[in-house]
């Protein structure tokens, strides 16, 4: 292909001088304030949509407006002119329906600047100015999903991206632009696109442009919106070989000169650089910060400093800047290229480069994410549990995998699906993708494929001569085109080579044929000399290892650049099943390998024997088989392999009894810390020969231990499963000594010193427990002597016990919203019978602020609200501390009556609209366009669904969150913070989930209903065989400002009569056996266990609600061809909502008991209401079904005064009892 | 499928000058030449300042719009996202745009700043703090509370 004339000019004229840019296009049509008939004028005069806004049309509606400001900016000192097309694809006319005149506002454009050019030049000979096609990016982006929910999803397809920029392309240059210029560059995949395109233009062509690249690092970070470092951007793009990289947009040049540094420094073509004029400030003369001296000023020093060869303007640059900048700069020196030193540059989001030296470092290819390597991995995939296979990509960087292979050739998978799907995933997880993939296939298409979802610089693994040179070629060529890296197999038309010199010539010949033919750049090559199994058996195998190291040697010599890789795995398959051999087979394989020249090879990262670590014997007998020593080192290492099956290859057993050496009381401590009850009877009953009483051994190195426990804990140093652990240590070694106690005659725990008494307990109505236990133990842990009352207590019951057990402070729990008012009730009764104790307010429904407002109004002694388990702790030992309450009480009154005085003088009252106007601007459906779902069947009926079907539906999130370790599943195990305890309780989780699974603990009950129903203002009415119900919903109010201004109500998404339309409800449960179970594990002083079981009884339940809804969905037909995995049914991405009552779409708690008369609940499912409508069994869920296609969760929030006196007057009840009801939501202040 | 069009009375930025008063005029101005419609169009203009309670709230706005057209070049505008979440939220735009102002202010006192975006999911997590809950806050009480526990690592 030859250079373009101009090209060659171009070269010749920037390695004298710099050129100049011109400035905004934008900026300077905004200040022409044209208004919509400029936009359609001569051309789209019967456009039918807006067209104000569409800068390109200019250049066909009002041509002398666009060529005026080319021309400005030529007389201004501009060497070259962008055309006005930053928006000239079909993608970002789409926007104005305007796809169809995209050729013409390219092609007229370019013709619009070379005439400004020409004038310009026939005015002023002896000066050459260009004209640059500009190439926006797009408002679409290949590696990002739009869509926060579906990471996965993209906007634009790469195919579609490229034939966009082919069209205008073709186009700019047919209207004469000199120079091609992809420019704000803020996807890498989306320039690589572009120059996908742009090549294969010139390839039809036969000529090579001058191409420009611009990028733009968008903010203080130092990365582009997909998150790119700037070298991890250059590393990807250099394959275009352009005349120019540079930045533009986004920032100032004050903000863009470290990574404009950066860049002059790594680039081996010239530098350009057009910047903002600063930030935009509404209050200067130009709408930006910088005027034209400030921003030349800038511009200046960076040529001075060398980094220059290209300058201009972007976002609020004028002429006037162009000019001082010109002013400024054109005598100055520019850059001069500098010599890049010759490597193999990849890229994630950050840059990897291999430099071509003699004593580079072994680089590890991570192997997990490999369906045929990792069983693990083709179970997660086959399962469609992409979330999960992440965290295994994942653990690899983390092990250290410089890049990581990933591979989907399994019969059974749609490999190219599978591709694509999980590089998109990967794309949105920085942690993986800031390293090189690996694209691994031995299919071109699957190949392809995933190219075209990479913005770094991939590795194709990979292509050979098996399928002849043409082939070989074609695939290569696209290589290049793709930007990509590749391995090249040592295998051609007669096979796989086995032998040293086989594979030298195969790979030699591989070589040969790329350098010549395509100038393919050698540090792009890798070569994969074929590692194949030893000690199979076959003699001829033996000399597989070192036949390989020594064919590694000479490609080394000569192939000049090109790296060597394999895959180390392959190489000792005889000895599958035992770990302890592979490991030191690999370690003395890489050994020797690596010191003949191996650069990476595809190991398991996290499982590399240290070579100077393995045991001599081992390690002598691996090596005469990797080196092939003599003839029965295969039976050798046969017969110690099978000495050493069944080891173990870590090393934490020797590790777990190091402490065992450690005295008394430091191991008991120690247990304490770790959790380890494994030796504590044995310890504790040494500690009590030793101290001669039981009491002693409690009060003494168990106390003690506990301490340190409790320290830990409220410095944050600990997490609170590990808490709850000590304590099951601690309650071991208690029930231990209680038998030479009661000898003793002393009553156990009651006899020891306690920090204080604590009564504990859920309140009234309400049957949640799990943060109330956790409180409880967090609390004994600290020596205080815990009385648990259980749930549903009532405030009578609290009071008498805490009497009668001298306490000195009462603990209240609660989860549903209805209980603040029983706390209310409990606080107002301990005033009336004159207790003084400190009331401590906790639970997930409680804050401070209700507490201070509602609560403490109602008692005169100390009342606290306490946050979380680890905040307990530092509350109660400031109230029982005779030194400290008085100040810790007035600090909290003090906050408290702040509190009140804010919550007093609030004046910002929500906007709400009246009912009837909110009414009036309902969501609205035009019922006759829309299907609606008919169920294949209706009644009231249970589904049979067993635990095992529901297991896989578990959102596994909240789970953690009970244990107060903050993250998301499966994110929430490679957390640097929590992930080993999250590990480990995920772990435990599993073993006692598996338990209940298989031993049916658990009896789920799952009952539906599907009903005939019809809306009527904000009721549905039901009418079934001889029931007839109505369901009341609540309708937004607060004042809506943006586009679709609707108050919605879930009685919008059911029609009205005469549509045959239907709602559903259901209740299901994990069962009472919830409790049962944990309360076995409570028996036994197992705290840990008993809130697992229940914390797993929650999660069983919700999942039960999520799969009951899935199957709901096949009953009415539109969820047959649903096709989620678990991530995206726990992410709602399906049709229909299931909201429940008391919820934030239908904030009335009272509403459930017409849903359990509906279903006759409580016979079919054994599920009852409290009478604040809490259900009993807590391990339970229940909701209303929509199946509109547009039905949503929404929050109906504050209600006006006149829309509770219509729902009174729906649900025939005083407005005070509804207002009780629906205290949160009032938007006023009741009566 | 929705239907809902209702009749909207014609506002111009003019007219929203002319109701808020001349002194608003310099900004509406360079809002208008510093962000092309598509980022802020002159309707959603007109819907900022008219919730607006100070001049120095609308050019605050127009600023955070502006890095945020240059940051998030594709996808939902700022503008539109911000309205979404105003619309989700219990509280009115007035009380987001104090808010707003508050957490920048906040930001500027520590030398710090932050992408509109990220700033939004902090607000909204101050709307969804354990804290508001059953009573009836200020916005901007529970933004200051959440800055001053929790502070903001952005």
């Amino acid at each position: 292909m030859k250079k373009h004339s101009t090209l060659i000019e171009l070269e010749k004229t920037l390695q004298e001088k710099i050129l100049f840019l011109d400035g905004a296009m934008g900026t300077m049509i905004q200040t022409y304030k044209l208004q919509e008939e400029d936009f359609r004028k001569g051309h789209f005069e019967n456009h039918p949509s807006d067209l104000k806004g569409n800068n390109d049309l200019l250049s066909l509606t009002r041509p002398d407006v666009i060529y005026s400001i080319h021309t400005a900016y030529l007389e201004a000192g501009a060497d070259i002119i962008e055309t006005n097309t930053f928006s000239g694809t079909r993608i970002a006319q789409k926007d104005y329906d305007l796809e169809s005149a995209v050729y013409d506002i390219n092609f007229q454009s370019a013709k619009l600047a070379k005439k400004a050019c020409i004038d310009y030049m026939t005015k002023n000979p002896g000066k050459k100015v260009y004209v640059a096609g500009a190439l926006g990016p797009t408002n679409r982006t290949l590696s990002m999903s739009p869509d926060v929910n579906n990471p996965a999803f993209r906007a634009v397809l790469w195919d579609d991206l490229v034939q966009n920029y082919y069209e205008q392309v073709k186009a700019l240059i047919e209207g004469g632009a000199d120079i091609l210029l992809p420019e704000t560059t803020f996807d890498t995949l989306n320039l690589k696109a572009a120059i996908f395109a742009i090549e294969k233009f010139q390839e039809e062509v036969q000529i090579k442009f001058p191409l420009m690249l611009s990028v733009t690092i968008t903010d203080a970070s130092g990365r582009t919106l997909s998150g790119q470092t700037t070298e991890a951007f250059w590393n990807s793009v250099r394959h275009a070989k352009p005349l120019s990289v540079g930045l533009n947009c986004a920032l100032g040049a004050k903000e863009m000169r470290p990574y404009l540094e950066e860049l002059s420094k790594i680039a081996d073509c010239y530098v350009s650089c057009y910047p903002n004029a600063g930030l935009p400030n509404p209050l200067s003369p130009t709408g930006y910060d910088e005027t034209p001296v400030m921003t030349a000023k800038f511009v200046g020093e960076f040529v001075d400093a060398g980094f220059i060869n290209i300058l201009g303007g972007c976002c609020g640059t004028t002429p006037d800047h162009i000019n001082a900048i010109v002013k400024k700069c054109k005598a100055k020196q520019a850059r001069i290229r500098p010599e890049i030193k010759k490597a193999t540059r990849l890229s994630g989001l950050e840059a990897f480069t291999i430099e071509d030296t003699h004593n580079r470092p072994f680089y590890m290819v991570g192997e997990r994410t490999n369906v045929t390597g990792s069983p693990l991995f083709a179970k997660l995939i086959k399962a469609g549990n992409f979330d999960e296979a992440l965290s295994v990509a994942r653990q690899q960087v983390e092990n250290g995998a410089n890049i990581i292979d990933i591979n989907f050739d399994e019969g059974l998978l749609d490999s190219k699906a599978c591709m694509v799907h999980f590089l998109n995933l990967v794309a949105s997880e920085p942690d993986i993708s800031r390293v090189p993939i690996m694209v691994d296939s031995s299919k071109w298409e699957v190949i392809e494929a995933g190219l075209k979802c990479l913005q770094g610089k991939a590795i194709v693994n990979s292509i050979s001569l098996k399928e002849g040179e043409e082939k070989f070629l074609e695939q290569a060529r696209l290589i290049q085109r793709y930007g990509a890296a590749t391995v090249i197999m040592a295998f051609d038309e007669q096979g796989q080579a086995a032998s040293q010199s086989e594979k030298v010539r195969i790979c030699k010949r591989a070589y040969d044929l790329l350098i010549e033919k395509l100038d393919f750049d050698p540090n792009d090559i890798i070569f994969d000399a074929n590692i194949l199994t030893v000690a199979t058996g076959i003699d001829e195998h033996n000399a597989y290892g070192v036949n390989f190291i020594e064919a590694v040697r000479e490609l080394k010599r000569v192939c000049p650049g090109a790296l060597t890789s394999g895959g180390v795995s392959n190489l000792s398959f005889s000895f599958r099943g035992n770990n302890v051999v592979r490991e030191a087979i690999h370690s003395v394989f890489l050994y020797h390998a690596i010191k003949a020249g191996l650069d990476m090879g595809i190991v398991n990262a996290g499982m590399l024997a240290v070579y100077d670590n393995i045991d001599p014997e081992l390690r002598e007998k691996c090596e005469a088989v990797v080196l092939n020593k003599s003839d029965n080192a295969t039976e050798e290492l046969l017969e110690l392999a099978e000495r050493l099956k069944g080891q173990n290859t870590t090393k934490t057993d020797a590790k777990v009894d190091e402490w065992r050496v450690f005295p008394l009381e430091e191991r008991i401590s120690y247990a304490m810390v770790k959790g380890l009850d494994q030796y504590i009877e044995l310890d504790t009953e040494e500690a009590r020969l030793q101290l001669g009483r039981p009491l002693n051994v409690i009060e003494g190195p168990l106390m003690d231990g506990m301490k340190i426990v409790g320290g830990l804990f409220g410095e944050g140093k600990m997490f609170l499963p590990q808490v709850v652990k000590s304590a099951r240590v601690m309650k071991k070694a208690v029930a231990y000594l209680e038998p030479f106690m009661e000898a003793e005659k002393l009553a156990a725990i009651e006899t020891v010193r306690a920090q204080g008494v604590f009564v504990i307990a859920t309140v009234k109505g309400d049957v949640h427990d799990i943060g109330k236990n956790i409180v409880g133990v967090v609390l004994a842990c600290n020596g205080y002597k815990v009385i648990d009352l259980g749930v549903m207590v009532s405030a009578q019951k609290i009071l008498d016990v805490a009497i009668e057990n001298k306490a000195d402070i009462i603990g209240l729990s609660g989860l549903i919203t209805p209980s603040l008012d029983e706390m209310i009730h409990v606080a107002k009764e301990m005033e009336r019978q004159g207790f003084k104790i400190p009331l401590l307010i906790g639970g997930a429904t409680t804050s401070k602020a209700h507490t201070a407002i509602k609560i403490a109004q109602h008692y005169n002694s100390p009342i606290a609200h306490v946050g979380d388990a680890s905040l307990v702790i530092e509350v109660c030992t400031n109230l029982l501390s005779p030194e400290r309450r008085d100040e810790f009480v007035k600090n909290m009154n003090e906050s408290f009556h702040s509190l009140r005085e804010r919550h007093a003088n609030k004046n910002q009252k929500s906007e709400l609209i009246s009912y009837q106007e909110a009414l009036a601007h309902s969501f609205k459906t035009d019922w006759s366009q829309i299907e609606i779902a008919k169920p294949n069947r209706t009644g009231v009926f249970n589904l049979d669904i067993s635990l095992e079907e529901v297991v896989p539906y578990i959102d596994w999130s909240p789970f953690f969150w009970t244990w107060e370790l903050k993250g998301t599943y499966p994110k929430i195990l490679g957390n640097e913070k929590y992930g080993q305890e999250a590990q480990k309780i995920f772990h435990d989780a599993q073993i006692l989930l598996n338990q209940i699974v298989k031993n049916k603990i658990f009896h789920p009950k799952v009952l539906i209903g599907i009903f005939p129903a019809y809306s009527q203002g904000d009721d549905v009415h039901i009418e079934y065989a001889d029931k007839k119900t109505t369901l009341h919903f609540l309708r937004q109010q607060k004042e809506k400002i943006g586009e679709d201004g609707e108050y919605l109500c879930l009685a919008d998404f059911i029609a009205p009569k005469g549509h045959n339309d239907y709602f559903g409800g259901f209740v299901v449960t994990t069962g009472h056996e919830v409790e049962a179970f944990a309360k076995t594990f409570q028996d036994k002083n197992d705290d840990y266990s008993s809130i697992m079981v229940k914390a797993i009884g929650d999660r069983l339940a919700e999942a039960l609600a999520e799969l009951a809804h899935k199957k709901v969905r096949e009953i009415f037909g539109y969820g047959l061809t649903e096709n989620l995995s678990n991530e995206d049914l726990i992410k709602e991405q399906y049709r229909g909502v299931r909201p429940a009552p008391g919820y934030p779409a239908c904030p009335d708690h009272t509403e459930k008991q017409l849903l359990w008369d509906l279903l006759n609940a409580e016979v079919n499912t054994g599920v009852t209401l409290t009478e604040n409508f809490a259900m009993n069994p807590p391990s339970s869920v229940s909701g209303f079904y929509f199946n509109h296609p547009e039905a949503k969760y929404f929050n109906v929030g504050s209600l006006g005064l006149d829309q509770i006196e219509n729902y009174a007057k729906r649900l025939d009840k005083p407005v005070s009892y509804i207002e009780k009801w629906l205290s949160p939501n009032l938007g006023y202040e009741p009566k | 499928m929705n239907q809902n069009n209702l009749p909207k009375p014609i506002v111009t930025i003019d007219s929203i000058i002319a109701e808020k008063g001349e002194e608003w005029r310099t900004t509406l101005d360079y809002a208008r030449t510093t962000i092309p419609q598509k980022f802020l169009s002159d309707k959603n203009l007109i819907r900022l300042t008219k919730g607006a309670a100070t001049i120095s709230q609308t050019e605050l706005m127009v600023k955070l719009l502006f890095q945020d057209s240059k940051e998030r070049p594709i996808g939902v505008p700022g503008i539109d996202l911000f309205f979404r979440v105003v619309d989700h939220s219990n509280f009115n735009l007035g009380s987001w745009l104090a808010a707003v102002t508050y957490f920048q202010d906040w930001l500027s006192s520590e030398n710090r700043t932050t992408p509109f975006q990220k700033m939004l999911g902090y607000l909204q997590c101050c709307e969804d703090s354990p804290e508001n809950k059953d009573i009836d806050h200020v916005f901007l009480d529970l933004v200051a509370d959440m800055i001053r526990e929790h502070g903001y690592v952005g």
